[in-house]
């Protein structure tokens, strides 16, 4: 089997493996390891599916921010850990277990046994055989275009300049697909009002997340000695925050 | 690798995370089951996207991003409050609408 296959199957199976460590482990810190682990995985498995943007977004995103902001959080809170003795003898589980098998029963018919696509996802050696298919055609600046089996992964095609991963003549090829060009193009093209709403979430975000942890100038007094508050300022911010929210 | 293995694997890690939110007691934990569950389905928007080409499904995954961000941001925000009212993020101690 081809090694990038074999890396696939593997990566998955690491997801998996990290997945279940969430779900099983009691101690909140190695849970969330046990996420990093998973998000890494799947950012190895992003990048075997030749979406190297979001490889890269994944392993940025998930695992440097949002599972560094969970261990921070377990950190802040210093809770232990849980008090029950364990997670699957609850009632619950004695209920959800079974559903849960059952839906993976009903549902993997529909994955396994339908074989609808002969077509492996990715193949690893008929990639390259595979070029005639997946020929790339760019456009000249005169006009004319031209055709290419782009076999090489840095090679200028049509000699202007760009390798063929960037070229901006160059669209839905083989070779950019899923490089940041692309992605961007198909974001700040036919996609911008997401793009644009996705701006005004996270601004929505960021107001929540201030509002909901921010300490009210007064929890300040308390806390801080006096003199290292401004005497005058603080106490109009807290009146206006104050009118602002009545 | 066969677009249904993939897709039997996201729905393996989705499971996880379903499994993640309904039984454990700890709210963290809770909030990375539901991670769990993005992740999932960002592994068979990716999937398919990589069978049927196109970027489509990579600029839907970008936005899952975005909203899993905010949610983290938010929900954390939410847990210290709640760790703050009460000593405690078991699910169990948060019964009440109010009080």
């Amino acid at each position: 089997m081809d090694p990038s296959v074999l890396a696939l199957y593997a990566c998955c199976l690491l997801a998996l493996a990290g997945g279940a460590g969430v779900v099983v482990l009691r101690n909140p810190v190695h849970a969330a390891i046990s996420l990093l682990f998973t998000m890494l995985a799947l950012g190895g498995a992003y990048a075997m599916l030749q979406a190297h943007l979001l490889a890269a977004l994944q392993v940025l995103i998930y695992a440097g921010a949002i599972v560094i902001l969970i261990v921070y959080v377990i950190m802040l809170l210093d809770q232990g850990r849980e008090d029950v003795p364990h997670p699957f003898y609850e009632l619950g589980a004695a209920i959800g277990v079974p559903v849960a098998v059952v839906l993976l029963f009903i549902a993997a018919p529909a994955f396994l046994g339908s074989s609808a696509g002969p077509e492996p996802l990715i193949s690893g050696p008929e990639a390259c055989t595979d070029c005639e298919s997946a020929a790339v055609t760019m456009k000249n600046p005169d006009g004319s275009s031209r055709t290419t089996t782009g076999c090489e992964d840095f090679a200028d095609t049509d000699g202007d300049g760009f390798t063929d991963c960037n070229d901006p003549d160059c669209h839905d090829n083989e070779l950019c697909y899923g490089t940041v060009r692309a992605v961007g193009g198909s974001l700040l093209g036919p996609f911008v009002l997401p793009f644009e709403v996705a701006s005004v979430l996270l601004l929505a975000g960021i107001a929540g997340s201030i509002l909901l942890t921010g300490r009210r100038p007064k929890d300040l007094e308390d806390v801080l000695p006096a003199p290292q508050i401004a005497p005058a300022p603080v106490p109009e911010l807290h009146e206006g925050g104050r009118g602002g929210d009545a | 690798m066969p677009l249904e293995h993939l897709l039997l694997f996201s729905f393996l890690l989705f499971t996880m995370g379903v499994a993640g939110v309904a039984l454990r007691k700890n709210l963290l934990v809770v909030l990375m089951s539901v991670e769990l569950m993005l992740n999932a389905v960002n592994l068979a928007f990716v999937g398919v996207a990589r069978l049927i080409g196109g970027h489509d499904a990579h600029v839907m995954v970008l936005m899952i991003y975005v909203v899993a961000a905010v949610e983290v941001a938010i929900g954390m925000a939410i847990v210290v409050n709640m760790f703050r009212q009460k000593d405690s993020i078991s699910v169990d101690s948060f019964d009440a609408m109010r009080g």
